[in-house]
């Protein structure tokens, strides 16, 4: 395979401007009578027999229904002899006519310019069925392999027949899709399945297909302003005061708590649990076992760091907790954002009931992480950003095996940590705490083997440090604590730095010379940055420190770890 | 063939009350239809809601225009025989209705050819060819893909010679997916952002790679990158290559010219894109060490340092036979340890890639690595230097990325100088020189870049940021961002609108 290198200009990233985008209102829908209906696009189709109708994410924008079958089908692979399972799958996209948005623009047009707001418009992303299934799609490599116009009760519509062959994940498939051509709208009705059950399922396809139906749009206005453009607002929140942001984080959560909700699918329950608002497709035990269980680790992760971002508002996450992982994976396609990105206009968490319990299944871990995630963004993102890896892998580990037991958190042994952890040091490969604290990043994930490797090693001193013998431990017990307020303390001097270097303004190279020599500060810049950050936090944590108490500290931390 | 027929039918202008829609194939294999086209001196003229553009007969395969019109009698000869009701057609003075039913059957089966070329564009009606050693599927013009598909043959051949290996018996023909453009083999060929070209290594094996129109010596480069690990395979096939020298050797046989007349292909040359980028780590203040580099998993440095390691090993004699026999060396030599991984194929660990490396090149610790690396360095600063024109746009265009304005405007100056044909570095020297103000400057780059290649929506989409930028003509810099878009509609960069900058148009 050959590569390109490119460098993505992470905006969000690299500026302290987070994203405001408004949410968007939800759609209202209704299944009755084995019909789907949504008077707000104003459609109809036949629920097709033996799917389950799966939410649509709080930030989609394209999606505006989607089915998955309750019946999977099989693929074995002629050359390797492994067996795929993959379950159909129906969705509806709208693409809102140029015209219409372009109307809808011209209203927006008028909307508040502050001065630390920047707006950026993304118009029309996608342009229609076929540019969104290039941008989208993550099934293999496909091709419309028919393609055809017909007519059916005066609607024109495009028939798509789509073959999805090379570098598949589970197997050749198929796509149907019939593309709906209305003035204001086309609506596309998508179905994937895998090619060898096609004979199977095409009845089901094309029944739900020909059902297909245009109504009167009764509720409010086409959401014009949702489905053809994306709006990012970045607020400059470093300049606000804690208490203007926690106004406006609770504006947010509000925002999208009451999305959440109105926007609930058929047979998911709606709780509040604590803090949390949780949206469940499972047994409500489980459900009311997780949230409570998430309470604890947000009440852990309060009372461990206090001094972290104290007057900081942390947004009551929304907890989505999908039937299986089948259910789950269709509710994470589409359109909008994926996966662990906490924003302005996400703090939804999404697992799934994996039924390996609730003590060893992963889908708590999940939660676990997302939290100590969502929690350290909300109260400091500087830290949280900069934290090295030693640090962000070892909490990470530390707090998978958190597990509430009468409101209380109690921490299980991480045997992939333990046992890896024994390995490197019979192979010779372990890392001493002292490099392990001190290592920049590069050296960090020099190879795939040493990066495993080391984030069990980190896993193993910072529970090390939060539950084991150092913990106990008059000189050891607030390292960890006291490290991460050194880190702060690092961070502030040196942006308190940039900022004097700012005043004193930056004049263009004249010559190539010039050019040169600050092209290569520049990409020595990041390193040099980390290993300030590093060194400093880890002077000011352990100065004084003897090679004496380095050896016996090292030596119990084996003992524990071995 | 489709090539002899299109080749032909160019020559034909009169195509009078045989009303078809417009339809311009070019000889990269895009197409323009929906547009008025009409014939202007030098190419065709295209007709846009938003202005005419002008696209020049070099670029051109064919063109229909409906209802075409006739030439005017010029001479004396053709004023009598059009006094007669006659009209000369090739040569000859026949009378309208013998023109006319051939030219109705000739413009029909033109109007089909059209069809069947702009129907081969997609991938479901590709073309599929076999050939000696392949099995080609592709939606390229049939005089673009013979180049790769000769380009291929003779590649194959000369790399089993030089290596002295044998093809397995019942080898088979590898099947090869060439794609039109980029878009289309990472959507078609399902391959991820940032992938210019795969060869699957399990079965059923296939070789996927795209045609860059505007860079065709890239198009070759992928191609004989990809090609070489199919090659690299054919020592053992059920082996995996480490990532290790199997990258590096690959792009080692990137930089080669196959000469189509003398039928003889030169490897090893410079591979100057993957050179700039080993100058630009230089530039950075970094310094690849060899130990790291031969130990380390999956490293993009694998494909620039990697390269210029290979580079070095290959031209020197000390070493070019040991690296050689290092290679063949991996499959099946009893000395290196092998285990069998998750494809059922045998594998080696990176670090016992980087032993063996030090004991088939004769070296015998740490300290003799370091020997090497500095010989090595030496080599890269001393022996490799930008030789061609493509060598300066790259490097330039590197410069400019990694914000060395002054450099980048230097090179691309240098590379216009030295005759570049290549649109894209008056269009990036434009930009430049808009940035820094110099918007008539700019104008005038990009007139040129429009004249080599004048389908490409993104110029004008700058020209008209760039009028925006300095006040001119706010019409006219509206005109020619809606003009873009036309002109090339799947384009995406002109739906991003930063407001904030929108009030100064950024460029300034």
């Amino acid at each position: 395979m050959r590569l390109v290198s490119f460098c993505l200009a992470a905006l969000l990233a690299l500026t302290s401007f987070a994203p405001a985008a408004p949410a968007a209102p939800p759609v209202q829908t209704s299944q009755d009578k084995g019909m789907h209906e949504d008077a707000r696009y104003g459609f109809k189709f036949r629920t097709p027999k033996g799917y389950t109708r799966i939410p649509l994410q709080l930030d989609e924008q394209w999606q505006v229904a989607k089915y998955l079958s309750e019946r999977a089908y099989f693929y074995t692979d002629p050359d390797g002899g492994w067996t795929y399972d993959h379950k159909p799958t129906a969705t509806v996209i709208a693409f809102v006519s140029e015209k219409v948005r372009e109307e809808a623009k011209a209203r927006k047009k008028k909307d508040e310019k502050d001065t630390d707001r920047y707006v950026i418009l993304i118009s029309n992303p996608y342009k229609d069925y076929l540019d969104y299934m290039k941008k989208t799609y993550s099934g293999g490599g496909w091709f419309v392999s028919d393609e055809k116009k017909t007519k059916i009760d005066d609607v024109e519509i495009t028939q798509y027949e789509i073959k999805v062959e090379k570098l598949t994940r589970d197997g050749p498939k198929r796509v149907i899709c019939w593309v709906y051509h209305t003035p204001e709208v086309d609506f596309a009705f998508s179905w994937e399945v895998l090619e060898n059950s096609f004979p199977k399922v095409k009845d089901t396809i094309y029944d739900a297909l020909k059902s297909f139906k245009l109504i009167p749009r009764t509720e409010s206005g086409l959401p014009t302003a949702s489905t053809g453009e994306t709006k990012i607002m970045l607020d400059d929140t470093e300049k606000m005061t804690p208490e203007q942001r926690k106004t406006r984080r609770v504006q947010l959560e509000q925002s999208l708590h009451g999305k959440a909700k109105s926007s609930v699918a058929p047979g998911w329950q709606v709780l509040q649990i604590g803090r949390f608002l949780v949206l469940n497709h499972t047994d409500e035990k489980y459900a009311r076992r997780v949230a409570e269980h998430a309470e604890a680790i947000m009440a852990w992760l309060d009372q461990a760091f206090p001094f972290i971002g104290p007057e900081e508002y942390v947004r009551a996450p929304i907890l989505r907790i999908c039937k299986d992982q089948d259910e789950e994976s269709a509710f994470r396609t589409g359109g909008g954002s994926e996966y662990y990105f906490f924003g302005d206009n996400r703090i939804e968490i999404v697992i799934s009931q994996d039924n390996e319990g609730f003590v060893t299944g992963w889908a708590v871990e999940r939660i676990n992480r997302q939290l100590l995630q969502l929690w350290f963004f909300e109260r400091d993102r500087d830290l949280a950003v900069a934290m090295p890896y030693w640090l962000t892998h070892g909490l990470s580990q530390v707090i998978g095996t958190a597990r509430n037991k009468a409101g209380k958190v109690e921490f299980r042994v991480d045997d992939w940590e333990r046992d890896g952890i024994r390995e490197r040091l019979r192979d010779g490969t372990f890392t001493h705490v002292k490099d392990l604290m001190k290592m920049g990043s590069e050296e960090y994930m020099s190879s795939a083997e040493d990066f495993f490797g080391r984030a069990k090693e980190a896993g193993g001193l910072v529970r090390f440090f939060v539950t084991g013998p150092a913990s106990k431990n008059a000189k050891t017990k607030d390292v960890l604590r006291e490290y991460l307020k050194n880190l702060k303390a690092t961070i502030v001097e040196i942006k308190e730095a940039d900022k004097a270097k700012e005043k004193d303004g930056k004049k263009a190279p004249a010559t190539e010379k010039e050019e040169e020599e600050r092209f290569k500060a520049s990409s020595q810049r990041w390193k040099q940055r980390e290993k300030e950050l590093l060194d400093s936090a880890f002077e000011r944590s352990f100065h004084g420190w003897s090679q004496k108490e380095w050896d016996a500290f090292e030596a119990t931390y084996l003992k524990a770890v071995s | 063939m489709m090539r002899r027929s299109l080749a032909a039918l160019f020559c034909i202008v009169v195509l009078a009350a045989f009303a078809h829609a417009d339809f311009l194939c070019l000889k990269d294999g895009r197409i323009v239809e929906g547009h008025k086209l009409a014939r202007a001196p030098g190419g065709v003229k295209v007709t846009f809601t938003n202005g005419e553009v002008l696209v020049p007969d070099a670029l051109i395969s064919d063109v229909l225009i409906e209802g075409e019109a006739l030439a005017p009698p010029q001479t004396e000869e053709e004023k009598a025989q059009v006094s007669k009701g006659m009209v000369r057609f090739e040569g000859k003075w026949i009378s309208p209705k013998s023109r006319d039913d051939l030219l109705r059957k000739r413009v029909e089966k033109r109007v089909k050819d059209l069809e069947v070329f702009k129907a081969h564009s997609e991938w479901r009606n590709r073309y599929q060819e076999k050939t000696k050693n392949f099995e080609f599927e592709h939606t390229l013009p049939p005089e673009v893909f013979e180049n790769y598909r000769d380009l291929m043959e003779a590649y194959f051949a000369q790399f089993l010679k030089d290596w002295k290996i044998q093809a397995p018996k019942g080898l088979g023909r590898l099947k090869v997916c060439l794609y039109s453009d980029y878009g289309d083999m990472i959507q078609t060929g399902g391959a991820g952002g940032g992938v210019l070209g795969y060869f699957r290594f399990i079965p059923p094996l296939e070789l996927n790679f795209f045609h860059e129109r505007l860079d065709t010596a890239f198009t070759e480069e992928v191609m004989f990158h990809e090609t070489n690990h199919y090659l690299q395979k054919l020592i053992d096939m059920d082996f995996r290559m480490p990532h290790f020298p199997g990258e590096s050797l690959a792009e080692y046989y990137g930089a080669s010219k196959w000469d189509p007349v003398k039928k003889k292909l030169t490897t090893g040359l410079i591979l100057e894109g993957r050179l700039v980028e080993v100058q630009d780590d230089i530039a950075g203040g970094t310094m690849m060490d060899l130990k790291r580099m031969i130990s380390s998993e999956r490293m993009y440095e694998h494909y620039t340092w990697g390269w210029s390691l290979v580079h070095f090993l290959m031209n020197d004699k000390r070493y070019a036979a040991k690296f050689q026999k290092f290679i063949i060396a991996l499959p099946t030599a009893k000395d290196i340890k092998r285990e069998v991984n998750s494809q059922n194929l045998k594998a080696i660990e990176q670090s016992e890639v980087a032993s063996a490396f030090m004991r088939y090149l004769d070296v015998k610790d740490d300290a003799a690595l370091k020997v090497m690396e500095g010989e090595w360095h030496a080599y890269i600063k001393e022996k490799l230097t930008l030789v061609t024109t493509r060598g300066k746009e790259e490097a330039a265009k590197s410069a400019a990325q990694s914000g060395r304005p002054l450099k980048a405007k230097r090179l691309m100056k240098e590379a216009i100088a030295a005759g570049s044909t290549n649109p894209m570095t008056f269009h990036r020297y434009a930009d430049l020189l808009a940035r820094d103000g110099k918007h008539a400057e700019a104008m005038d780059l990009w007139k040129k870049a429009i004249a080599l290649d004048p389908l490409v929506g993104e110029f004008y989409w700058h020209m008209g940021r760039s009028i925006l930028a300095a006040k001119g003509d706010k019409d006219e810099g509206e005109r020619l961002k809606k003009l873009a878009k036309e002109v090339d509609p799947d384009g995406s960069y002109y739906d991003i609108d930063i407001e904030a900058a929108a009030a100064g148009e950024g460029d300034g």
